[in-house]
């Protein structure tokens, strides 16, 4: 994603914009690594603290791992602090002229550029350009410049870096201004700087049979030691070990997020208490019944199913009746379930409810009371008590105090994202590995 | 008078105008220290500037060259256009022995 696509042969110049810090140097120094060969030329950064700060490149040019590529083609570093244009565009020519197809680097441009007269800077920068094409190069000028300057016009692909802030927490996205000859599907993509790489984050779902077929395999069919898990390292780190049996878990879902995205942790969560010999009692949002009662029919014949209850509209096997009319009826089977359960078995006992369904059916002053109630009894009993709410919800901010822990999950630009409200965390980017993993990674 | 050799220099130089200064500055160094062609040799080995530019700036430099051809046909009145830079100068060289 978007790599591939600044890779494309017909992309000849690229412009990578941002403020300082954005990470134009390390989006340019990915593109490079993917590309294999060329020059990265600096006017701002020695050649010390390049390799310093982004070792990896240390590594591709000692182990001349660049495909394969001889040595002499390999990246080599042109510090040009002290350049003036004219050493700029005689490095450009050498190595268009000296090595096969690179790919060259211009960090920054604009640092020389601004000083050369508006029509001498596009003079010089078309003989950049030329000079690039007749050796079959890529050449990606890197500018701190906001403004449109002479540059913008002459790019194949333009690509600026945002650092923002999403509630107080970092937050970067890039935007895909021009890539010539192609669609822009979507202008915004979030991405991170992580060890000193650039990631653009893409959470991909798995189908919803699979996820749950998959919860099921690895933690009952896994042979592993089974242990409270949501089935994403990075969030049982953010969670469950700040947890205890009668904790409340309030997980907050933006207004585009689906329940869906949310299939991994419910049913990791849900399984794993089963593993660990406890019991779950659920009361799902309408969305999010099917996958679940998909998830008791994956489990027949298995003795885990008897300890799984989940709320249904009338009497069925392995049901307890939600009662349409009075929440403290529902309310109270919910936790007469978990208590008869909880007698019979060893494990924890867990409990997840959906606002979502129950705000559908009651009055939120009315829920708001029976929940408060429900948060004291499960306290009780103990047991833990996951409950999935929308940023909509009337009842958000009760919910928000009830409980010292809050995790709230947003969509933007097309990725999802997690974080902790209580305590302070920062932002996290659901991530789809190619094996179907997912972990979280910290949007830095 | 100017020597032949200045008036085909002026000629190259104006002819490379369009790159700019900055990149015509390049272009001098690197004939020198990459092609190692001297800028007063330019007049006795045109095929050699062809080389260079075309080696630097590839289909682009038909334009440089085509710059340099038309300086020189206006600069000793060439009745017609030469085809490349080497015919140009030979011409242009003509042109002065006629006179």
């Amino acid at each position: 994603m978007l790599l591939t696509e600044l890779l494309d042969p017909n992309i000849k110049v690229t412009l990578i914009k941002g403020k300082p810090g954005a990470g134009k140097t390390t989006l340019a120094l990915e593109l490079i690594t993917s590309y294999g060969r060329g020059v990265y030329i600096s006017t701002r950064v020695s050649e010390a603290r390049l390799i310093h700060q982004f070792p990896h490149m240390r590594r591709m040019v000692e182990e001349g791992r660049l495909h394969g590529y001889a040595l002499e083609t390999g990246i080599l570093f042109h510090d040009h602090r002290m350049a003036s244009a004219d050493n700029i565009i005689e490095a450009v020519s050498s190595t268009a002229m000296g090595i096969k197809s690179p790919m060259i680097i211009l960090d920054s441009w604009d640092a020389i550029a601004k000083e050369l007269s508006e029509s001498e800077r596009l003079k010089a920068e078309r003989s950049i350009v030329a000079m690039a094409e007749a050796g079959d190069a890529k050449i990606i000028f890197i500018s701190e410049e906001p403004e449109l300057t002479t540059t913008d016009y002459m790019a194949d692909a333009i690509v600026v870096l945002h650092d923002e802030e999403v509630e107080g927490r970092r937050y970067r996205r890039l935007e895909l201004l021009k890539i010539r000859g192609m669609p822009i599907p979507s202008k915004y993509l979030p991405f991170t700087l992580i060890g000193a790489r650039f990631k653009v984050l893409a959470y991909d779902l798995l189908k919803p049979e699979h996820e749950l077929e998959r919860a099921i395999r690895e933690i009952l069919d896994g042979g592993k030691e089974p242990k409270l898990t949501t089935g994403i390292a990075q969030l049982d780190d953010l969670l469950i070990r700040i947890i205890s049996p009668g904790s409340m878990l309030p997980l907050e879902l933006g207004p585009t997020v689906q329940l869906s995205q949310m299939l991994r942790v419910f049913a990791h969560w849900t399984i794993s208490i089963l593993a660990l010999e406890g019991c779950i009692v659920m009361l799902p949002s309408m969305a999010s019944s099917p996958y679940m009662l998909k998830l008791r029919s994956l489990l027949e014949g298995r003795e885990e199913l008897s300890r799984f209850k989940i709320g249904c509209m009338k009497e069925e096997q392995g049901c307890f009746k939600v009662d349409p009319t009075y929440p403290g009826i529902t309310f109270r089977r919910i936790i007469e379930t978990a208590k008869t359960m909880k007698n019979r078995t060893a494990g924890p006992c867990g409990i997840h409810v959906s606002m979502d369904f129950l705000e559908s059916l009651y009055e939120p002053s009315s829920v708001l009371r029976h929940l408060t109630l429900l948060v004291a009894e499960a306290h009780g009993i103990p047991s833990y008590l996951l409950v999935d709410l929308r940023s909509s919800s009337k009842l958000v901010d009760h919910v928000e105090g009830m409980s010292p822990i809050y995790l709230r999950v947003v969509e933007r630009d097309g990725g999802l994202f997690l974080y902790r409200v209580k305590p302070f965390s920062q932002l996290y980017a659901f991530s789809t590995g190619d094996d179907g993993s997912v972990e979280l990674i910290p949007v830095m | 008078m100017d020597s032949f050799k200045a008036r085909i220099l002026r000629c190259v130089d104006r002819g490379l105008a369009s790159i700019g200064d900055t990149a015509k500055r390049v272009v001098y160094w690197h004939l020198e220290n990459t092609f190692k062609l001297k800028v007063d040799e330019i007049p006795d080995r045109p095929e050699r500037l062809s080389h260079a530019l075309h080696r630097m700036y590839g289909p682009a430099a038909m334009m440089l060259e085509a710059n340099i051809i038309r300086e020189i046909a206006s600069e000793f009145d060439l009745r017609e256009t030469p085809t490349d830079l080497a015919k140009a100068v030979r011409s242009a060289r003509e042109s002065i022995a006629k006179v």
